[in-house]
């Protein structure tokens, strides 16, 4: 099955749609997106280096373009392209990666349909976060310092690369889990996640690294481009701040997938707070029950059955009314249209 | 990833000016998902109302309900993968449509209908607003200058750069080369050499144009959103609150089979 999935690359990319958040998770990660965002504008600003300004809006579009090109893998018959966070931070920086990775991930939902509007937030801190400020300064640079040349970059490329996408997986599980979308035990879907991942990141780091010594051979100086870049004091309080945070989440989520995988559920629908969403107020209960009872021609049904099991004559009924607004709707707007078409 | 993808749904004419605020829009979009998502998992049903937005707002800006679907195509097995599982994992049956059917299938099709409610909506937006007055909305409310014109960048230079990169692939294949992981650098490297390069001439370009930090005027931010827009927005936001509050299609279904019977 692994197999097949892996082959089968589209299924396992890293994009949390907006379907498969809740408002309570999607609206978490979007605030802690948002003020990575601004720390990292906020840190640019000071630096004040308008030089870099066009370069990270092209190199944005390179790596959009890049990811056209599917490497094969011998052997494997899968394929893979480079690792666009990684190969930005080593290029620009952590702070105009992390801004660079916004601005595809925006897009991408925007126009591809590959994320969402909702999950922007997730997506963010889960493809930008962690390869940006973690992978990059914390592996990447370490080894590329201790071991010179391109020996260096291969090595702080590929690891960096298999464990800011362990880490993405990761995330991917603890949102679709807190969100209570897939009857999926955490345990199991951390199983499927994370060996695929890790084989993804290789082959993303060995291309990325691929990549990076062409460019280190042909022209070295682009890549001291991000090394005097200065780092503010703000940002790595906000990098330590969110790294804990992480480690935190995950180390419940770890605790509660261990050790009740459906308990987790039951946590869910707490933290998704829909208990107050399920209890409509007395005034529109009342009214909706009044209409009911006056035009219900299977009377015996209450407004709302506790049990998610709809029986025939409710399903009939909403079918019917399903359609109707969605006439209604296709009417209107049409016919609103067609007025402004006028003016 | 195509680039005929990019511009497939692209109805926004600069010339014309939005069909709407980008702000109103952006609000009434976001209120939508929020409301689409809110949804338990075994609610499909009570999903099918607010089918009325996408289509409403759909046929209103003319956007090509082929073209939103062929753009949702690529991205439904991602969705399919994490919903399938669903249905092996929770077996408890009940019943529906006077089909005995297990609870994980219902949570799947509620969760490939949130997917069909969701992108058309958000594809829509931009379809309608364009992304240059989303941008500048963004920048009104608060997003950082640096990262608007990141967007504007990214935005105008994708196109480009994924012309050139289809002309690289193409080149090769027709010299029968295979490409693979082991010559990725040889591929991608030259392209992103002439990239670094050329983004040296738009800076040279931009500040003899007197750049200054952000590529937009804030003389255009300051619009009056009409009165008309305003409406919709309420009108939709209330509708979103009925929906969520009410099971709206039952009430109205009940309404008209208890005329009819």
């Amino acid at each position: 099955m692994v197999v097949i999935i892996f082959k089968r690359k589209e299924l396992m990319k890293m994009h949390m749609a907006d379907a498969l958040v809740s408002p309570a998770v999607g609206s978490v990660f979007w605030a802690a997106g948002a003020y990575l965002t601004l720390k990292s504008s906020a840190a640019l600003k000071k630096s004040d280096d308008r030089g870099m300004t066009a370069l990270m809006g092209v190199l944005a579009a390179f790596v959009f373009a890049s990811q056209m090109i599917n490497f094969s893998i011998p052997g494997t018959g899968s394929s893979g392209h480079i690792g666009g966070g990684l190969l930005l931070a080593i290029l620009l920086g952590p702070e105009r990666a992390f801004l660079s990775m916004v601005s595809i991930l925006a897009v991408q939902a925007l126009f591809f349909a590959d994320g969402g509007l909702l999950a922007l937030g997730c997506n963010i801190f889960n493809m930008g976060f962690f390869p940006c400020f973690i992978a990059y300064p914390f592996i990447y640079k370490k080894i590329s310092d201790r071991l010179e040349g391109t020996k260096g970059i291969f090595w702080g490329a590929v690891i960096a690369s298999i464990a800011s996408l362990l880490m993405g997986a990761f995330f991917v599980v603890v949102q679709t889990v807190f969100s209570g979308i897939t009857s999926l035990p955490a345990d199991i879907f951390l199983l499927l996640m994370l060996p695929i991942h890790f084989a993804i990141g290789a082959v993303e780091g060995f291309a990325t690294a691929m990549v990076i010594i062409y460019v280190y051979s042909k022209m070295p100086e682009v890549l001291s481009l991000s090394k005097d870049k200065p780092g503010s004091g703000d940002m790595k309080r906000a990098v330590v701040f969110f790294t804990l945070l992480a480690v935190v989440t995950g180390g419940l989520f770890a605790w509660y997938a261990s050790s009740s995988p459906d308990g987790l559920e039951w946590s869910i629908e707490r933290v998704a707070g829909t208990a107050e969403l399920e209890s409509p107020q007395s005034f529109l209960h009342s009214l909706s029950s009044f209409i009911q009872d006056r035009f219900a021609p299977l009377p015996d049904y209450s407004f709302r059955s506790e049990t998610p099991s709809e029986n025939m004559g409710t399903t009939v009924s909403g079918l019917v009314g399903s359609i109707i607004t969605m006439t209604l709707a296709l009417a209107l707007g049409m016919f609103f249209r067609k007025r402004k078409g006028r003016q | 990833m195509r680039l005929k993808d990019l511009y497939r749904t692209d109805i926004y004419d600069e010339r014309r000016g939005p069909s709407f605020s980008p702000l109103i829009l952006f609000v009434v979009t976001l209120s939508y998902i929020v409301t689409v998502v809110s949804f338990g998992r075994y609610e499909t049903f009570r999903l099918f109302p607010l089918a009325s937005y996408p289509i409403f707002i759909g046929s209103f800006t003319r956007v090509s309900f082929r073209d939103l679907f062929r753009k949702m195509l690529p991205v439904l097995p991602f969705i399919i993968f994490i919903g399938i599982l669903n249905p092996f994992f929770d077996t408890a049956r009940t019943e529906y449509l006077g089909i005995v059917i297990s609870k994980g299938w219902i949570s799947f099709f509620s969760l490939i209908l949130k997917f069909m409610l969701i992108v058309p909506a958000s594809l829509i937006m931009v379809a309608a607003t364009g992304f240059d007055g989303l941008c500048r909305t963004a920048a009104s409310v608060g997003l950082p200058d640096v990262l608007v014109t990141q967007l504007f960048l990214l935005h105008r230079y994708i196109r480009l750069l994924v012309e050139e990169t289809h002309n690289i692939v193409r080149a090769r294949v027709f010299r029968g080369g295979k490409i693979t992981v082991a010559n990725a650098g040889n591929v991608c490297g030259p392209l992103l050499l002439r990239c670094i390069s050329r983004s040296e001439r738009i800076h040279s370009a931009l500040e003899c144009r007197g750049f200054d930090g952000q590529l937009y005027h804030s003389s255009a931010l300051s619009k009056r959103v009409p009165a008309g827009e305003l409406i919709f927005a309420l009108c939709w936001i209330v509708f979103f609150t009925v929906v969520r509050m009410l099971d709206i299609s039952r009430i109205i279904g009940d309404m008209i089979v208890g005329c009819v019977i």
